[in-house]
């Protein structure tokens, strides 16, 4: 069952942020969709408890990354919604380039181990 | 037989008790279970698996009450009144007396109006606490039945000679008006009043017919009633929603009376429940 890769909670933790932010460059979206997106993508290899992903949210949405609004559908129920701002934007863009970082340092140096 | 609403309402008092989670942040929450439990639905999990499977995705109850708490912590309305106000006086007076020493006038007028400011401000924080407190609830989803019942526990606070009408008298009221939830409690009006009596005291026996206001814990009663036939999706509230808003307030004086009458608070509640979903609206 446990195929080895499961990842690490603090991995998890620290690739929300940026995973959220690319899912919602590519449009508006709300809550249970983006984790469903977030899961598709992933294979299923980043374990959520879904209640997680919304103090992530809460939080990005303090620091100006992204705004929400509450949308009711025709059904009568109210779903709220999130979109990307220009400052998540730019967080996306230093996160993105930060996790690079990190994978060619440790390509590199896996590299070197084999030599 | 599983009632998806009625799991949904449980679900969401779990969250709320201990005030870890901001109410906004539970409609959220609440918003992703229904998506959840729709998508698996539609996939042909059947209604009650799939409420379980959803609650369960989402996280066990203690363990997203706490990360919540770490994530953003949320202070109630009257802990949010308090610290506003105390950081308003102490920063007020700090200016104030920080004003003494000051050794020309020009500082000091500066001192003296910011002092004045925040020292206003703090009123204002304090009245609007207070006007919250006392906002009067809004009846229009009252039932003809309910209304009765608060007109009954109108009648019923001069009867002891008291200048409010309390949880005590609205617990009063609610019995006069749905007598067989007397017997369900296994009490009498004449215990009930007794009680009162003894925990609250009783005063002159007043004949008059002035308005007899409610109290702020009255009035929030009435506010939890309306809410609770919201939760419910019932059309009016009913008395019964009322004994239902009564008995969320364990320091109330109705609660205590029942308490000490030997009612057990959770099955009460439990009963009253029922008899509403088998009515149901």
């Amino acid at each position: 069952m446990y195929s080895g890769s499961m990842l690490r909670k603090e991995l998890v933790a620290a690739s929300a942020e940026p995973l959220i932010l690319l899912v919602l460059a590519q449009g508006e979206s709300y809550g249970y969709a983006l984790i469903q997106e977030i899961k598709a993508r992933t294979d299923e290899k980043l374990v959520w408890t879904d209640g997680m992903l919304y103090p992530v949210l809460h939080r990005m949405e303090r620091k100006g990354w992204i705004k929400s609004r509450w949308k009711e559908a025709e059904t009568g129920r109210k779903r709220k919604y999130y979109s990307i701002k220009n400052d998540g934007k730019k967080a996306l863009k230093e996160q993105t380039a930060q996790w690079s970082l990190v994978n060619q340092a440790l390509n590199g140096l896996m590299k070197e181990q084999y030599v | 037989m599983f009632n998806l609403e009625q799991a949904i309402e449980i679900w969401k008092r779990q969250l709320a008790a201990g005030q870890s989670i901001n109410p906004a942040a539970i409609d959220e929450l609440e918003s992703h279970l229904r998506d959840a439990i729709e998508c698996k639905v539609r996939q042909g999990v059947g209604i009650e698996l799939a409420f379980y499977k959803s609650v369960a995705e989402l996280g066990e109850s203690e363990s997203l009450k706490g990360q919540f708490r770490a994530a953003e912590p949320f202070l109630p309305r009257r802990a949010r009144t308090v610290r506003t106000m105390a950081i308003l006086l102490i920063v007020g007076s700090a200016i104030l007396s920080g004003n003494f020493f000051s050794p020309s006038t020009a500082p000091k007028i500066v001192g003296v109006l910011v002092s004045i400011v925040l020292f206003g401000a703090l009123a204002a924080k304090y009245l609007a606490f207070v006007r919250w407190k006392n906002l009067e609830p809004d009846l229009s989803s009252f039932s003809p039945m309910a209304l009765s019942a608060l007109d009954l526990a109108r009648t019923e606070a001069p009867l002891f000679g008291h200048d409010f009408v309390g949880t005590e008298h609205l617990l009063l009221g609610i019995c006069g008006q749905i007598p067989d939830l007397l017997g369900r409690l296994g009490l009498k009006r004449e215990e009930i009043r007794e009680q009162i009596a003894k925990v609250v005291g009783t005063g002159a026996v007043r004949q008059n017919s002035s308005v007899v206001p409610f109290t702020p814990r009255a009035k929030q009663a009435m506010r939890l009633a309306a809410a609770e036939a919201r939760g419910l999706r019932h059309l009016r509230t009913e008395p019964e929603h009322l004994f239902l808003g009564l008995l969320v307030e364990p320091s109330g004086v109705a609660t205590r009376v029942l308490h000490e009458l030997g009612v057990e608070i959770k099955s009460a509640r439990e009963s009253v429940l029922e008899t509403l979903r088998r009515n149901g609206n």
